[in-house]
C-alpha cells in the first residue's frame, strides 16, 4: 500500500513549512496542556508499578512522528518537535521545565525521532519505520531524564524504576507516538486536505 | 433608513498587552529573553544540591522585584512549576539513590536520608531553572521572536517566517474551535458524550488548521516568500547595552550559587556520586 | 461618497515609489488537472496578455479561474500536485519562476494574512522582494490609505478584522508588492457596496498610474466593465466540453456577439434580467411591519405566524454589546436582509439570532408552536440536536461548516442525524447536489471544492436538514448566473413552503428577486468621549 519508494523530492517547499508548523504548534499546546496535568497519571502510573509512568511519555513525543510522515521531508520530525518545545515554553510561558526541560529536550527528542527516517534515506513511509521514529524518540528522552540535565539523575538506571521505565517509554513511543500516528495520518489524508502531499495522495481513486 | 444601530467600528478598542511587567525585561530583546534563562540554568546542571539551587531562587526573586515584578505575582504566575517540582519531588524521594537512614521500605521503596536529600535538592532545582524562564517569557511578542531569530542568530528566515507564521494561526485555532463548536451545534452533532465530542471536534480542529496551513503557504508563495535567498527586514532587530546587562546578569547568578555550594561543600555531581 | 484630500495625497504617495514594469502573459494549449481529480479543471487555454492590458476573466463558478490565477502567480505547485499541459509563461519566463512579478489577492481573504500585525503583514511581501526598509513603510502606509483602511493603526491585531476588512488588507499587502500583473480573484465578493466603489477606485488608480497587467476575475462584472480593455471567458471541462477559451475580445464585442452564449454558460452578462420570485399570494407579508413591531401588537411574540422575535436584545462578541434594543420580530413565509456595512455586526446578529451566541442582553424567543416541548423558548438554551430541524445556520466561512470526508455525506449528516436511513438521506442529498450541480464531486472531498461550489455545498447541507427557520450569511457570494438563479430559485421554494429565511448579504439583486424585507445596520455617531 503506502509502502512507497517512489521518485524522492527532498527540497522543502514553503508549504511543506508552514504545515509541519502548524502541526508543531497544535502538539505544542498539546504539550503545554499536557505540562499542567501529567502529574495526575504519573503519579498513578507509578503507584502501580514504579517507573511505568514511561507509558505516557508520548504525549511529548508525537509530533515528530507526525509531521514526518506528513510532510515526508528530511529533517521534518526534528523540525516540528523542536517548534513544538518552543511553543510549549511559549504557550506556558516558560514552561513549568524551564527552558532546558522544554526545548533542549525536545531538540534530544527530535534527533532521535529523525533518526529512524535517516536510516532508511527517507525513501520508505510505512507503520514501522514510524514506530521506529516514536521508539528512538523516546529513548533519546530517556537518557535526557536521567543525565545530569533531567528530572531523574538522582535515580539509578539500574534500579527496578529505571527498568520498567525504560521498557515503559519504549512502548509507549513505539504505540502511541508511531503506531497511532500513522493512523491519524490516515485519517486526516481520508479528508482531503492532504492533496498537495504526497502522504494525502496515496488513495488511487479520482473524482 | 436604518433598523439597527451599531457602534461605529473606531469605538471598538483593543487594550494593548504590555511587554513584560518589568521594565527591565521589556526592553530586552526577545531572543535575549531567551538566552537569559538558558544562560542562568546551564551551570546549575553541574550539581544537585540545596545550596546552589536555593540560592539561585533567592537571588532571581529578588532581582526580579527590582526589575519591577512583586514575588507574589511570580508565585502567581508559576503555580504550574510548583505543581511541576511536586512531580518530580515523590519520584526521587520513593526510588531516588538510597544512603543514610533508611526510613521507610516496601518493595520498589525505599525512603532514606538520601533520597530524601536529592528530592528535596531535585524540588529546588525545578523551582530555581523554571521560574526565571517564566518570567522572562511572558508577553514576549513571537513577530519580535522571530525577527530577533533571523537577524541576531541568522536561523533560515524561510524556515522562522513559516514557523511563525503557523504560530499565528495558533491564536486563529481558538476562533475556529468555537466556530466549529458552533457549526456542529447547528448541525445537530454537538451533543453526546463530551469526550467523544472534544476529541472528534479536535480532529476536526486539526484537519481545518492543516487545510489553512496549505492555504496560507500559497497566499505567502503568492507575495514573494521563498522566491528569492535574501530578504529585506521590515523590523530591525538588534541587541542593546541592556541587552548585554541582561547577559552578565544571566552570567552573575548561577556563578554565585554554584560558587558558593562548591565553598559550602555542598556541591555534588549525582552521576559520579555512585 | 467624496473622495477626500487624504485619498488624494495617499494616490500619490502611493505612486512615488512607482517602479512597476508591466509584464504579459502567455498561454499556449495549457492546462492543469490537479492529481486528485480525473477531468482537467482547464485546458487547452491559448490567450497572449499584452503587458499594460487589463482582463475581466469571466466563467461559471468551476471552470478554473482561480486555477488559472494560481498557475498566473506560480504558486499553482510542482508537478507531483498535479499534471501540466502545455506552456505558460509570464513575462517571458515560466510562470513558477516568476513568482514576485505578479501579486494574486486570493479568493479566500481570511487565508490570505500573514502576520499578527496589520502593518507588519502588509510588510511582508515588500520583505521578500528585497524591498529597502524606508520604502517599505511609505508603502504600507499608503497601499492601507487607498484600500480604505486609514483608520487602521498598523499595530492593530489582524485577529478580529471583519470579512471585508481583511479583504481590504490583502488587497493593500499585494498592491504594496506594485507587481508588474496584478490578479485579483473575486476581489470585492464580501464587501459593502461602498467597499467595491473604493476598492474599484483603489484599483483603477493605480493601474492608470502604474500601467501595470491585471487580470481581475468576479461574477458581479459591472463594477469591473469601466476599467478593463478586454473580456476572456473560459469553459469548463467535463459534460463534453473540451473547456479552452470561450469567448475573448472587447467588452462590447464579447457581450454583444456571444451574449447568448455566456448566458448558456452560466455567466453574468450586463443588463441581464435577473429572475424574480416575488412571495406567493397570501402567504407572508409585506413591508416594515415586521421590523422594529414591538409596539404594534401587545406581545408580537404570541401572534400567530411570528415564529422568531427578539425582545430588548442587545448582541456581540465577547459580552461586549455592538448594537443594544434590537426589537425585530421575524414571520413565516418570510424572507429578510440583514444589510449594511462591513464590520457592522451582521454575521454576529445572524449566530446570535441562530441560537449560536449568548446574546449579551435581552432575548431570542421563538415561537412557542415551534420550541421543543416544554423547555425553554431561548434557541440557546437548546440541545444541539433540538436546534436540527428548527434553525440551521449557513456560516459565512464555508469550511467551518464541513464535518465529513465527501461532499455527498456532507450532505446527508442533516437526515441522518434527524433519524432518516441511510438511503433516504443519500436520496435528498443527491437530489440537492444534483440541483446545485454538484452531483460530479459527490464523492470528492468538500475541501477540494473551488470557491462557489464550497459555498453551494455549505448551503445545500443546512437546506438537507429542512430548517424551520434558516440563517444564511452571505449565501450567494461567488456564484455564476446559473448557480446562483438556481440557489435564489431553493430558497424561494423553501420561503413558499412556509419557511423563514434571514440572510445577510451585500446582493441587491438577491434582495430584489426574493422581495426580500431589508433590516438595515447603521453606524452610531461617534461619541464625544470613546
Ligand atoms: N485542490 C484541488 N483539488 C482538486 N480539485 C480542485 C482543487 N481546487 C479546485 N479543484 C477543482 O477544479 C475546478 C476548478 O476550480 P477553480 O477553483 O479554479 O474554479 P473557479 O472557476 O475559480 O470557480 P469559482 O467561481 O466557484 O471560484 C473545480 O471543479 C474544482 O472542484
Ligand atoms: N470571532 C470574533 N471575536 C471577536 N470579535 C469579532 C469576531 N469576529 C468578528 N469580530 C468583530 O465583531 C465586529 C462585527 O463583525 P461581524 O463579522 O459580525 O461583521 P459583519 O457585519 O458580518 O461584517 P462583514 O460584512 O465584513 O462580514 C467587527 O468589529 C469584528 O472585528
Ligand atoms: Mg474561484
Ligand atoms: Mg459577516
Amino acid at each position: 500500500m503506502a509502502e512507497t519508494a517512489t521518485k524522492v523530492n527532498l527540497k522543502w517547499r514553503v508549504v511543506d513549512i508552514v504545515v509541519a508548523s502548524i502541526i508543531a504548534v497544535a502538539s505544542g499546546v498539546i504539550f503545554a496542556g499536557w505540562d499542567l496535568v501529567y502529574n495526575i497519571p504519573i503519579t498513578a502510573l507509578d503507584a502501580l508499578l514504579p517507573g511505568s509512568n514511561g507509558l505516557v511519555v508520548a504525549f511529548w513525543l508525537f509530533a515528530a512522528p507526525l509531521a514526518a510522515i506528513i510532510v515526508r521531508k528530511p529533517g521534518a520530525a526534528l523540525y516540528a518537535e523542536l517548534i513544538a518545545a518552543c511553543i510549549e515554553y511559549i504557550v506556558g510561558a516558560g514552561g513549568v521545565f524551564g527552558i532546558s526541560g522544554s526545548i533542549i529536550i525536545g531538540l534530544i527528542q527530535g534527533v532521535f525521532a529523525e533518526l529512524a527516517f535517516l536510516i532508511v534515506r527517507y525513501r520508505k513511509w510505512n507503520p514501522a519505520v514510524t514506530m521506529l521514529s516514536g521508539a528512538l524518540s523516546a529513548f533519546g528522552n530517556f537518557l535526557y531524564t536521567f543525565s545530569p540535565l533531567g528530572s531523574r539523575v538522582a535515580t539509578d538506571i539500574f534500579s527496578v524504576y529505571g527498568v520498567s521505565y525504560f521498557f515503559s517509554t519504549l512502548i509507549s513511543g513505539a504505540f502511541l507516538a508511531g503506531l497511532l500516528m500513522w493512523y491519524v495520518q490516515r485519517a486526516i489524508a481520508s479528508t482531503g486536505v492532504l492533496d498537495r502531499f504526497e502522504s494525502g495522495r496515496t488513495k488511487t481513486a479520482l473524482v | 433608513m436604518t433598523d439597527i444601530l451599531v457602534t461605529p467600528p473606531s469605538a471598538r478598542h483593543e487594550q494593548a498587552r504590555p511587554a513584560s511587567q518589568s521594565w527591565f525585561i521589556a526592553q530586552l530583546n526577545p531572543v535575549s529573553r531567551f538566552i537569559c534563562p538558558l544562560v542562568m540554568s546551564l551551570p546549575l546542571f553541574s550539581t544537585l544540591d540545596v545550596v546552589s539551587a536555593s540560592t539561585q531562587i533567592i537571588l532571581s526573586v529578588v532581582l526580579l522585584w527590582i526589575a519591577g515584578i512583586n514575588p507574589l505575582v511570580i508565585l502567581r504566575r508559576t503555580w504550574p512549576v510548583w505543581i511541576a517540582a511536586v512531580g518530580s519531588f515523590i519520584p526521587i524521594l520513593l526510588y531516588g539513590r538510597t544512603s543514610g537512614e533508611v526510613y521507610f521500605h516496601w518493595a520498589a521503596i525505599v525512603v532514606s536520608d538520601g533520597s530524601f536529600h536529592l528530592a528535596i535538592a531535585t524540588f529546588l532545582r525545578v523551582v530555581a531553572i523554571a521560574v526565571p524562564s517564566v518570567v522572562f517569557l511572558l508577553g514576549i511578542d513571537p513577530t519580535d521572536l522571530a525577527d530577533g531569530l533571523v537577524q541576531i542568530l541568522h536561523l533560515p528566515a524561510k524556515f522562522v517566517y513559516g514557523a511563525l507564521a503557523g504560530i499565528r494561526m495558533f491564536t486563529l485555532l481558538q476562533e475556529d474551535w468555537r466556530a466549529l463548536g458552533l457549526s456542529r451545534r447547528s448541525r445537530g452533532i454537538g451533543d453526546g458524550n463530551p469526550v467523544g465530542r472534544v476529541l472528534s471536534q479536535a480532529f476536526a480542529l486539526l484537519v481545518l488548521s492543516i487545510r489553512r496551513a496549505t492555504k496560507l503557504a500559497t497566499a505567502m508563495e503568492a507575495r514573494g516568500f521563498g522566491a528569492s535567498d535574501t530578504r529585506t527586514f521590515a523590523r530591525v532587530s538588534s541587541l542593546h547595552p541592556i541587552d548585554w546587562v541582561g547577559y552578565a546578569i544571566s552570567v552573575v547568578i548561577p556563578v554565585i550559587s554554584v560558587g558558593l555550594a562548591v565553598k559550602t561543600g555542598y556541591w555534588n555531581l549525582p552521576m559520579m556520586s555512585t | 461618497m467624496t473622495e477626500s484630500t487624504l485619498t488624494q495625497s495617499a494616490y500619490e504617495a502611493y505612486v512615488e515609489y512607482g517602479s512597476t514594469v508591466a509584464v504579459g502573459v502567455q498561454a499556449e494549449d495549457w492546462g492543469w488537472r490537479h492529481s486528485t481529480r480525473k477531468d482537467f479543471a482547464l485546458r487547452h487555454v491559448n490567450l497572449t496578455i499584452e503587458p499594460g492590458e487589463h482582463v475581466l476573466l469571466l466563467g461559471a463558478s468551476g471552470a478554473g479561474k482561480s486555477t488559472f490565477m494560481a498557475a498566473m502567480a506560480g504558486v499553482l505547485g510542482s508537478d507531483d500536485e498535479g499534471v501540466q499541459e502545455g506552456a505558460l509563461t509570464v513575462g517571458g519566463v515560466d510562470a513558477p519562476k516568476a513568482r514576485g512579478k505578479a501579486g494574486l489577492v486570493l479568493q479566500d481573504p481570511d487565508a490570505q494574512i500573514i502576520l499578527e500585525r496589520a502593518g507588519d503583514d502588509v510588510a511582508f511581501g515588500c520583505e521578500n522582494l528585497n524591498i529597502p526598509l524606508e520604502e517599505t513603510w511609505s508603502r504600507v502606509r499608503s497601499s492601507l490609505d487607498i484600500v480604505g483602511l486609514e483608520s487602521l493603526e498598523l499595530t492593530h491585531s489582524t485577529r478580529h478584522l471583519s470579512g471585508g476588512q481583511r479583504q481590504r488588507l490583502a488587497l493593500a499587502g499585494v498592491l504594496a508588492m506594485r507587481p508588474g500583473l496584478l490578479l485579483l480573484d473575486e476581489p470585492t465578493a464580501n464587501l459593502d457596496p461602498p467597499g467595491v466603489r473604493e476598492v474599484h477606485d483603489a484599483v483603477k488608480h493605480v493601474i492608470e498610474s502604474t500601467g501595470q497587467t491585471m487580470v481581475v476575475v468576479e461574477h458581479h462584472i459591472d463594477v469591473w466593465l469601466d476599467l478593463v480593455d478586454r473580456v476572456v471567458v473560459l469553459g469548463a471541462v467535463g459534460g463534453g466540453h473540451e473547456g479552452g477559451v470561450l469567448a475573448d475580445g472587447t467588452p462590447d464585442e464579447v457581450f454583444s456577439t456571444m451574449g447568448d452564449v455566456l448566458a448558456e454558460g452560466g455567466s453574468w452578462v450586463p443588463g441581464r434580467a435577473i429572475p424574480s420570485f416575488p412571495p406567493k399570494r397570501g402567504g407572508g407579508h409585506t413591508g416594515l411591519a415586521n421590523v422594529s413591531g414591538a409596539e404594534d401588537t401587545t406581545d408580537p411574540a404570541e401572534s400567530d405566524d411570528v415564529v422568531l422575535s427578539t425582545r430588548n436584545l442587545a448582541f456581540g462578541r465577547n459580552g461586549v454589546a455592538l448594537g443594544e434594543h434590537v426589537d425585530l420580530n421575524f414571520r413565516r413565509g418570510v424572507i429578510y436582509a440583514l444589510m449594511g456595512p462591513n464590520g457592522a455586526g451582521k454575521s454576529t446578529l445572524a449566530l446570535t439570532l441562530a441560537g449560536l451566541l449568548k446574546p449579551v442582553a435581552g432575548q431570542v424567543l421563538i415561537s412557542e408552536r415551534l420550541a421543543p416541548g416544554r423547555t425553554s423558548r431561548e434557541p440557546i438554551h437548546w440541545k444541539s440536536r433540538q436546534l436540527l430541524g428548527r434553525i440551521g445556520m449557513v456560516f459565512q466561512e464555508p469550511e467551518h461548516q464541513f464535518a465529513a470526508n465527501t461532499v455527498r455525506d456532507e450532505v446527508a449528516i442533516g437526515p441522518k442525524s434527524m433519524g432518516k436511513t441511510q438511503d433516504e438521506a443519500y436520496a435528498i442529498a443527491d437530489d440537492l447536489l444534483e440541483r446545485l450541480r454538484l452531483a460530479r464531486f459527490a464523492k470528492g472531498n468538500p475541501y477540494t471544492l473551488s470557491g462557489g461550489e464550497k459555498r453551494r455545498l455549505s448551503v445545500a447541507s443546512m437546506l438537507a436538514a429542512a430548517p424551520r427557520i434558516l440563517v444564511m450569511d452571505e449565501p450567494t457570494f461567488g456564484q455564476d448566473f446559473r448557480t446562483w438563479t438556481q440557489m435564489v430559485e431553493l430558497i424561494a421554494g423553501i420561503r413558499d413552503r412556509g419557511c423563514t429565511v434571514i440572510m445577510v448579504t451585500h446582493d441587491e439583486a438577491l434582495v430584489r428577486s426574493l422581495q426580500a424585507v431589508p433590516i438595515h445596520f447603521g453606524v452610531r455617531e461617534q461619541e464625544e468621549n470613546r
